[in-house]
């Protein structure tokens, strides 16, 4: 028996277009047609159809609860804005904290929702919250928003997972819940190496020779057909996956050093560049993380370095995004789990605060340049336009051109909507 | 249709097999994993070592069941510990959450459907759910930073103004029932009386006599379901499916798959004074238990005509690894760590990437990606296959005949020896590759990537 029934082939078209294995395919075969428009601009006109098709969201997860008065809504003018000041912005009227010079100057494109507002002050809780829509409860496992998306709009038989998770922030136990580990994110821990266990361990003839040892061991005994098949099917899709050219996705050093250094010389700005790649080459969700916002002491030094790894990767993927063409597909989206107190704290640090609070969103059809909602003077309450967690899951699951009432069967057997409750954000797209 | 074999010798291995300590081992996870996946306080693992610490003595110790349910009910003191704190702990100790789990656990019953409303498909009523949660109003289970722990305490002295409070840092008097029309009110004060037979306490009962209370209703033989959730459980784990849709929803309003073979075990273990171990052995001699399983199928009803197929635990497939690869437990480099998780050994590693909720249908299991890139290219798996550390080498230099090379391979990795077709495609695959132990390794690998390696067949 061949290794060859391990390598599905089928070439169907699907949900986001035409199969990424087509664009392979139909690049290797383009080294014939290389001469007449070379190898880069064949791969790049089957992206192009890609681009068209599929939508895509990049979550920047701002683990611990960024400071909203160090970050989209800056309090100069009152006691309790502290010594952060406030810059202009390329769009007239809004204006960002100091801490964000880089983003302040795509402004034009991002959307501030300034008026986020929630109860869930422990980390866990809002930080699930925050990605799923829902409170925890021991019923039911709610699938996180990028599992939601994937199963949503990504391709079950594209060769690159459609959820990818990057960077050691992101929480442990928010995947697939009742959707199945199929909608799990493949986490990337470090962006500078690929992920887990992708690499075979053997040279590729030897690594081919034992799967196809398994199958026709396990062709020898009958008993369990359904289950072989489903075996076979995972080991036919992981392997294809690892020996895949897609692959190469994961390495940053195919960007030109210039490319590499447009996102700045941290993990988050590599991981960022790395979302794009991703986004670029068919991925459904990426989840890049930076952590430690939790400033109970020491707020206003520890925002302004968390800001320095943020601001530059943050604008640059925005320009980035842009410049390929991807934005208007591509919603990005950055926010932590809740806010911080605008009183301070005597050892001048900002605690919980889930009563106002701030996210940013950019790309995905989003019209830019624009502050939704507000604080008062001291920031401690929402008087313009409150967005509650069920308002931004609803609108970005429009955005992404997904219907928020869609159910799933849980795992009790009930359907459970993607969204329960929560208006659509009508702002961000008019 | 349920025959005891009354073989003496597969009684005789049964029995050593529940005074080993793997017994208790095994089944102390299982519960640790039926609290734990479904807990609420994210924190809350720092103290699930000690669950399972203080779940494998009771069952080593085979103390009733109902002495077990018993003490995770009436806990209190420091979850690392006390380790009967747990299944408080991981619902941080709000009495809504606690007495949903103690409900569904214990007594395989989701009341928590009716918190909101009226349960959508049983009886239970929004008030019965409440005055369930009344059992707990005066528990807490405070994080302590310092130690890094859960401290669970009733009390019974209260201020004389109380607010609710999400965070649970304090107990209230009594639990109130939010109004659902005005949810910014406290609340309307709930009377504890147990939904299952309806016996009650007054308002103003003390924080024990609360939890004893409940503790002795619920484990009273009177309540058949406190009988029947255990020994759904038990037959799902041993036969690969329940008797009920779901291990953890059964009750007055579901009706059982031969509910003649479920009363007489229910019976049997109730009569045994809730002895676990009596239940295994129950289930472990029966004829059914010796077939070989076969595969469930949507299509198929459940008939007990064989055991099904089912998919190993995390512990069971990090068991079947360290015997695979012929290792000590520490000798196996950690996969991961994650956040809130401590430390992870290799035990806790895999867990990550193969545990699921044992709660969970195993029919909706499914293998992952990540799984299998973790078998075939993981470096816990490679370091013992490949070269001179590999068991291809060290059982190499043990023997030099080929079939038993191939035995051995064979047992330690899936337990049971090559059948004459896998033979033959062994031999071929070895009279195709340069060398033996390349071969060798390969077989090996290609046994811990089959699906057998990852099921109990």
């Amino acid at each position: 028996m061949s290794d060859r029934s391990f390598v599905t082939t089928d070439l169907t078209p699907t949900r986001r277009g035409w199969h990424r294995r087509d664009v392979l395919r139909s690049a290797a075969m383009g080294i014939a047609g290389a001469g007449l428009f070379g190898w880069q601009a064949t791969l790049a006109a089957n992206a192009a159809t890609l681009r068209r098709q599929g939508k895509a969201c990049i979550l920047l997860w701002m683990q611990g609860g960024p400071s909203q008065l160090e970050t989209f809504d800056p309090k100069p003018e009152h006691a309790n804005g502290g010594e952060t000041r406030a810059i202009e912005t390329n769009v007239s009227g809004i204006r960002l904290s100091e801490n964000l010079p880089q983003l302040a100057r795509r402004m034009d494109k991002v959307a501030l929702l300034r008026g986020m507002t929630g109860k869930e002050g422990s980390h866990p809780r809002a930080s699930f919250l925050m990605h799923t829509g829902y409170l925890p409860t021991a019923a039911l496992r709610y699938p996180t928003l990028g599992a939601n998306v994937a199963h949503q709009l990504g391709d079950p038989t594209a060769e690159l997972p459609s959820f990818v998770r990057i960077g050691r922030g992101a929480r442990a136990d928010s995947g697939g819940g009742y959707l199945g580990v199929k909608f799990d994110p493949l986490v990337v821990a470090d962006p500078t190496t690929p992920p887990e266990n992708t690499a075979p361990t053997t040279e590729t003839a030897r690594f081919r020779r034992r799967l196809s040892l398994v199958e026709q061991l396990e062709s020898t005994g009958s008993a369990h057909p359904r289950g072989m098949a489903d075996h076979r099917e995972l080991l036919g899709r992981a392997s294809t996956m690892i020996l895949s050219p897609s692959m190469s996705v994961f390495d940053l050093e195919r960007e030109s050093e210039a490319d590499r250094e447009a996102y700045g010389d941290t993990d988050f700005g590599r991981g960022c560049l790395l979302a794009r790649r991703l986004v670029e080459s068919g991925v459904t969700f990426v989840e890049v993380g930076l952590g430690n916002w939790d400033t109970h002491q020491d707020n206003f030094e520890k925002s302004r370095e968390l800001c320095g790894q943020l601001d530059q990767p943050f604008a640059r993927l925005i320009e980035d995004l842009e410049q390929r063409g991807l934005l208007e597909s591509t919603l990005v989206l950055c926010m932590g789990e809740f806010g911080r107190t605008p009183k301070i704290n005597p050892r001048g640090g900002r605690d919980h605060f889930p009563r106002a609070f701030s996210t940013a969103i950019a790309g995905g059809g989003v019209r830019g340049g624009q502050v939704i909602g507000g604080t008062d003077d001291s920031g401690s309450e929402v008087i313009d336009r409150p967005v509650e967690a069920a308002d931004l899951f609803r609108s970005v699951y429009r955005l992404l051109g997904i219907d928020p009432d869609h159910e799933n069967m849980s795992g009790v057997g009930r359907p459970i909507p993607l969204v329960t409750g929560g208006e659509f954000v009508q702002e961000l797209v008019s | 249709m349920l025959q005891v074999d009354s073989g003496f010798e597969r009684a005789a291995l049964v029995d050593s097999l529940l005074n080993s300590e793997q017994y208790a081992a095994n089944w102390a996870r299982y519960w640790r994993d039926t609290i734990f996946y479904r807990r609420t306080e994210e924190r809350s693992p720092i103290v699930m070592g000690a669950t399972e610490d203080y779940l494998r003595r009771a069952l080593a110790a085979n103390r009733s069941w109902a002495d077990v349910a018993t003490d995770f009910v009436t806990a209190a003191g420091d979850g690392r510990q006390n380790g009967n704190a747990g299944l408080i702990v991981a619902q941080g100790g709000r009495p809504e959450e606690t007495v949903s789990e103690v409900s569904r656990i214990f007594l395989g019953i989701q009341i928590q459907c009716a918190q909101c409303h009226d349960h959508p498909t049983d009886r239970w009523t929004r008030e019965q759910f409440h005055q369930l949660a009344a059992f707990f109003p005066r528990v807490s289970a405070r994080f302590n930073q310092e130690e890094r722990t859960f401290v669970v305490s009733g009390q019974d002295r209260f201020a004389r103004v109380q607010r609710p409070n999400p965070n649970r840092f304090v107990g209230m008097p009594e639990h109130l029932m939010p109004d659902l029309n005005e949810p910014e009110k406290p609340g309307e004060a709930m009377q504890p009386i147990f939904f299952v037979d309806a016996r009650s306490l007054p308002f103003g009962a003390t924080d024990a006599e609360r939890r004893e209370s409940l503790a002795a209703w619920m484990t009273d033989p009177q309540n058949e379901w406190f009988a029947k959730a255990a020994v759904n459980r038990v037959w799902s784990e041993l036969i690969g499916r329940s008797f009920y849709d779901a291990v953890d929803d059964i009750g007055p309003d579901r009706s059982p798959i031969s509910p003649e073979v479920l009363d007489t075990l229910a019976d049997g273990f109730a009569a045994s004074g809730y002895d676990f171990a009596w239940l295994l052995r129950t289930v472990a001699l029966t004829d059914l238990y010796g077939r070989r399983s076969i595969e469930s199928s949507p299509e198929r009803p459940a008939a007990w005509i064989a055991p099904y197929r089912v998919p190993l635990r995390s512990d069971q497939i990090f068991d079947r690894l360290v015997q695979a690869l012929q290792v000590n437990e520490r000798q196996l480099p950690t996969v991961r760590r994650e956040r809130g998780m401590g430390p992870a050994d290799a035990r806790r590693g895999l867990q990550t990437l193969f545990g699921f909720d044992p709660s969970d249908s195993r029919e909706e299991w499914a293998e992952s990606i990540p799984q299998a890139l973790f078998l075939m290219n993981g470096p816990v798996v490679d370091g013992f296959v490949r070269g001179e550390n590999g068991l291809s080498a060290r059982v190499m230099r043990e023997t030099d005949r080929l079939e038993i090379q191939v035995d051995e391979i064979y047992a330690y990795s899936l337990a049971r020896l090559p059948t004459d077709e896998e033979r033959s495609v062994v031999r071929r695959h070895l009279e195709s590759v340069p060398e033996r132990r390349e071969g060798l390794e390969d077989l090996h690998w290609s046994l811990i990537n089959s699906s057998e390696f990852l099921h109990r067949d």
